[in-house]
């Protein structure tokens, strides 16, 4: 089934209420630098923004599915290209490219130009560790999972550390199967 | 007529359940009766997937999407995040997956999903949504 995921991300974004972007950079903004007071460690840090992306993905999901009239995927590949081209889209105004898929076609590359989220930002030398945006990595894992995919997302390269672009490596672990409830009877 | 309404998470459990018409309860507890229904549903769902004539991937992957009696329907609707909704009414009713849809679509998503403070995995307990899906399910012609 041929379907313009361009198109379908466009329309989504443009059906979503908008926010002004400064806003919501300096409330996200806010939060790492709290996290960052907080613990101190950056790993933990990050570690926080993604169980706290993973949380927004379980419920962001539900209204991805109701508001972007995506079909069913049928592969992983399919997957991804959604991911990019309509979630990312949908939610945070900019689509990224999928690449670099491995041999096995369980992994992939999400690429992204450009981050409304990094508006501003400048990582400073003592928090060279911190993944600014780990909470996408949570919300594309916490996503995913409700949809019966585990996966592992990691930020493999950002522009806030100089690299050119921002790159998430997301691999597929297991695809998980329909569990009926233990009888506690 | 609508007669009442199911819905469960993932994990089997019964997340709402509402009763507009049903005066006979076959049930002691609310609890068995969605425990039963819950347990039908996905073993139905399972069979539905084996009996199917054609191979998956040729258009033959089958959603179950109910079942009918003389007296009653049962419309059933689950969502790729395995929400699962069941409807009753009665035999004469329409088809009701746009008003489940709908229900998922508008109240599920903006008073559940979007609730930081509503847990995902407990029986719902906003207010908003169990009186917007009050309003919306007896507003619909199929009610009566």
């Amino acid at each position: 089934m041929a379907r313009n995921l361009q198109r379908a991300g466009e329309l989504a974004f443009a059906k979503m209420e908008k926010i002004n972007s400064e806003v919501l950079t300096l409330t996200y903004g806010s939060i790492v630098a709290q996290l960052v007071k907080d613990y101190e460690d950056v790993e933990e840090v990050n570690k926080q923004l993604e169980m706290m992306g993973y949380n927004m993905g379980i419920r962001l999901v539900d209204e991805f599915l109701a508001k972007s009239h995506v079909g069913s995927c049928q592969s992983f590949r399919d997957s991804a290209e959604v991911i990019a081209k309509v979630g990312l889209r949908m939610f945070l105004g900019v689509s990224a490219t999928v690449s670099q898929w491995s041999q096995d076609g369980n992994e992939f590359s999400l690429v992204m130009e450009e981050n409304p989220l990094h508006e501003f930002v400048d990582i400073p030398e003592h928090l060279r560790g911190l993944y600014y945006c780990n909470i996408l990595c949570g919300v594309i894992r916490g996503a995913l999972e409700m949809l019966n995919m585990r996966v592992d997302a990691q930020y493999v390269r950002c522009k806030l550390r100089g690299d050119a672009h921002s790159e998430i490596r997301v691999k597929l672990i297991e695809i998980l199967e329909d569990q009926y409830p233990e009888d506690d009877e | 007529m609508i007669f009442n309404l199911y819905m469960f998470n993932r994990e089997g459990k019964c997340l709402f359940y509402k009763e507009w018409n049903r005066p006979r309860k076959a049930y002691k507890k609310p609890e068995e009766d969605q425990k039963l229904v819950y347990g039908m549903l996905f073993s139905i769902k399972s069979i539905v997937q084996k009996l199917s004539p054609k191979a998956p991937s040729h258009g033959g992957a089958p959603r179950f999407l109910g079942f009918r009696t003389d007296v009653y329907k049962l419309h059933y609707m689950e969502t790729q995040t395995g929400l699962r909704f069941a409807l009753l009414t009665d035999a004469a009713a329409d088809d009701m997956h746009d008003e489940l849809r709908h229900i998922h679509a508008h109240y599920y998503v903006d008073f559940v999903a979007k609730n930081p403070l509503q847990s995902m995995s407990d029986s719902i307990t906003s207010d908003a949504f169990v009186n917007h899906v009050n309003k919306y399910i007896t507003s619909l012609n199929s009610f009566k």
